[in-house]
């Protein structure tokens, strides 16, 4: 019983954070910048794994990248679920960032 | 283009187009034309303005391409609308009266007396 | 007709991040689309500021082999690299830069008739001063990439964030009230300002940052070729050998190179016409010299070129060319938008007005903001000083600062140092000076500030037009006669800035409303009067 409601007690203070206005901007801003950096290696790699010339790749990824993360601040700022936007953006971006380089081809001096 | 007579005349009709269609367009929203003319228009139905409006805006494009290509009407096209935009938001601030042919031509027939 | 159905909790939202977004970024992103629309004119105010360079552009193709010859066997001999860049039709000069036998940079600029090294005023001007100053404010050290950076992703957000909150867009398309109350038609401007360059609002911020994106995102850049520079280069049409260390066996012949590589240009791409912008040596003398010829900005093209191709000096091979791909085309035209370096005198134009339009936009939205705190009394007084302050210092300031730039310039003898500071960088201590002051006088004088800086924006326009005849003696008439279309467009601009500062002077002037004074009689009475009056400046919404 006394853990149960200290669990409660936690997410509750949890809450109040994640819902803070501030919380969210920096979310969109820092959190919405590791998921783009991410993204951008992430999304070059995968295309060069899918045939696209990597100098091609890394060009779709420029042209994307931005558009992503506007939209990761708008989704930031506007979410109902802060809690689950955190654990999309900084989830995403580690997986993204520490996959990238195994996934990468290696030079096969194209 | 180098100067010549017809990338300057494909310029001003693509200006022309773009901003009659862009005061039809604005003339066919019923506080625009009480604005301009004082009164109302009876039919509410969507306009020949509006239809109108629209066509010469697309067509203006044409002479944005044959003047330059493609690749340069596609930033020409925006910025003569928008500035023909600005044209008719100005107009219909400060001159509404001059927009008075427009409104009459476009709306003969259906003008409350 | 169109109406956006999202609910009230997002439009909240939205509201708030629009708000602090602007709140946040506006009187840089003021700062930064002001610079970027002069930037757009950057070698004609070069030209203006710069009298050497007020000559015509050159008519005959350019060689670029004797200006290397010349340079090699004269005082770049034993050079370990140099660039040479053709001179254009807004830039009369070519750029020639090279690394001589001691280590250092050599940079200049040379008459292409002559192949003489041209003594230029020296002036940062226009593209060494306030073209910088758009992509960086001149923060060092790369700072000024990020700051910029921030405040274009908080542009793009402004917007997304703009169209949601907006409720009436097609209704209100049209709509610009300036005779009501000015908070209503300050709004009204703002609107009108966003909507009717939506697109174009969008794709400037965006572009830049896609320009910028390897600084951003440093790292990740490369991941995809696995550390592999090498072959970044490569496919970049970059060489980037070492020096063997062994001498040069072979003549240099940059001519043919050149030719060489226009000819595979025009072969693969023939319905544009192609020209060499620039042309590198690099490792001269080396057994592994080669020569880098770039297409940068064709001048009957949006799009940048990435026509890039490195050559071996010594055995004539294609050491590296660019093969670009969809992917790559795309980014060129969208950078070459941004960059605007074509020829066409009626976009370029365009390009500018649509500058001054976003500055309105972003300048309404900051004095909308302000207004309305001011109205609602959510500020103190003292705040409402340093607010409007900045607010003045960042729009008016700025322009007063630019157009003190501009005076100084045409009065600077010469050889003018002072302050340990060469005349270049006396004139940018002048632009900075005047530009502290217009923000202290601002703090100071409060309301009345926004029409004493416009007038002396008018004046100072005037003044640098009769400068530049007093000094150069191009006056305006001369200049349109002779069709020097640089300086008469920058005269004429002035005179027209001028024009719409006294203008707005007189307009601000106009919207100072008389207080009356309460009369110990008929309190009551100025009471009810004050609140009609407020009762007017609601928004009609």
């Amino acid at each position: 019983m006394g853990i149960f409601l200290k669990g409660r007690i936690l997410t509750d203070r949890l809450s109040v954070v994640l819902d803070n206005r501030l919380y969210r901007v920096c979310l969109g801003i820092f959190g919405g910048y590791a998921f783009t950096a991410g993204f951008f290696a992430f999304v070059s790699v995968l295309l060069a794994q899918a045939g696209a010339a990597r100098i091609e790749a890394f060009f779709w990824a420029i042209l994307t990248s931005f558009l992503v993360y506007t939209a990761v601040v708008i989704w930031a700022v506007a979410t109902a679920q802060p809690a689950r936007v955190t654990g999309v953006l900084i989830g995403g971006a580690l997986v993204m960032v520490l996959s990238s380089p195994f996934l990468a081809t290696p030079t096969t001096g194209l | 283009m180098p100067e010549t007579v017809a990338s300057i005349g494909l310029f001003l009709l693509a200006g022309l187009l773009a901003f009659f269609g862009a005061s039809f367009l604005a003339l066919s929203q019923d506080r625009n034309v009480h604005r301009v003319l004082g009164r109302s228009v009876q039919d509410k139905r969507v306009s020949m303005m509006r239809t109108t409006g629209w066509l010469l805006v697309f067509v203006s494009l044409i002479p944005c391409i044959a003047r330059d290509g493609g690749s340069f009407a596609a930033l020409l096209w925006p910025l003569l609308l928008a500035a023909a935009s600005i044209a008719t938001a100005m107009l219909l601030a400060y001159r509404p009266q001059w927009l008075t042919p427009i409104a009459k031509v476009g709306w003969k027939n259906h003008i409350g007396a | 007709m169109v109406r956006l159905h999202i609910s009230d909790g997002f439009r909240s939202s939205m509201t708030w991040l629009h708000t602090w977004a602007g709140i946040g970024a506006s009187c840089l992103l003021f700062m930064i689309f002001w610079m970027g629309s002069l930037s757009v004119f950057d070698s004609e105010i070069d030209q203006w500021m710069k009298p050497e360079l007020r000559v015509t552009a050159p008519t005959e193709e350019f060689q670029y082999g004797p200006v290397f010859e010349r340079l090699l066997e004269g005082e770049a001999h034993g050079a370990t690299r140099m660039y040479i860049s053709a001179p254009g039709k807004r830039d009369p000069l070519g750029y020639f830069f090279y690394r001589n036998k001691g280590g250092e940079n050599v940079r200049g600029r040379f008459d292409p008739a002559t192949l003489e090294e041209v003594e230029v005023t020296d002036s940062y001007a226009g593209t060494s001063f306030f073209y910088p100053f758009h992509y960086s404010l001149h923060i060092p050290q790369g700072i000024g990439y990020w700051v910029v950076g921030f405040c274009a992703m908080a542009m793009l957000v402004l917007m997304v964030s703009g169209i949601f909150i907006h409720r009436k867009i097609v209704a209100d398309f049209f709509t610009f009230r300036p005779q009501k109350a000015l908070r209503r038609s300050t709004l009204d401007l703002h609107n009108l300002s966003s909507l009717v360059a939506l697109p174009l609002h969008i794709l400037f911020p965006l572009t830049g940052l896609m320009i910028f994106a390897t600084i951003y995102f440093p790292w990740s850049y490369n991941v995809v070729y696995g550390g592999d520079d090498a072959q970044l280069n490569r496919d970049a049409g970059r060489a980037g050998l070492e020096a063997s260390g062994e001498p040069l066996n072979a003549k240099l012949d940059i001519d043919a190179i050149v030719g060489q590589a226009l000819s595979r240009w025009q072969s693969a791409e023939p319905g544009v016409e192609h020209r060499a912008d620039s042309v590198g040596l690099e490792l001269a003398g080396d057994a592994n010299a080669y020569v880098i010829v770039r297409e940068v900005f064709p001048s009957r093209a949006v799009s940048m070129s990435k026509n890039v191709l490195s050559v071996s000096v010594a055995t004539g091979a294609i050491l590296a060319e660019s093969n670009a791909g969809p992917a790559q085309s795309a980014y060129a035209w969208l950078s070459g938008a941004h960059y605007i370096q074509f020829d066409s005198r009626a976009l370029r134009w365009l390009y500018f007005a649509g500058g001054l339009l976003g500055s309105v936009m972003i300048a309404s939205g900051l004095m909308f903001w302000m207004q309305s705190r001011i109205r609602k009394g959510v500020i103190d007084p003292k705040s409402v000083r340093v607010v409007r302050g900045l607010a003045v210092g960042s729009v008016s300031g700025i322009i007063l600062a630019s157009g003190a730039y501009l005076v100084v310039n045409r009065m600077l003898p010469a050889e003018a140092a002072a302050f340990g500071l060469g005349r270049a960088g006396l004139e940018v201590s002048v632009f900075y000076l005047v530009w502290v002051l217009t923000y202290a006088h601002a703090a100071l004088r409060g309301k009345t500030s926004w029409a004493e800086q416009s007038w002396a924006i008018g004046a100072v326009g005037i003044a640098a037009v009769f400068l530049n005849w007093v000094s150069t003696g191009d006056h305006l008439v001369a200049t349109v006669s002779d069709r020097v279309w640089p300086i008469a467009g920058m005269d004429i601009v002035l005179i027209a800035g001028s024009a719409a500062a006294v203008w707005s002077a007189l307009k601000l002037a106009q919207r100072q409303p008389t207080v009356q004074r309460p009369s110990k009689e008929q309190p009551e009475a100025f009471d009810q009067a004050a609140a009609r009056a407020i009762a007017a400046t609601e928004p009609a919404e």
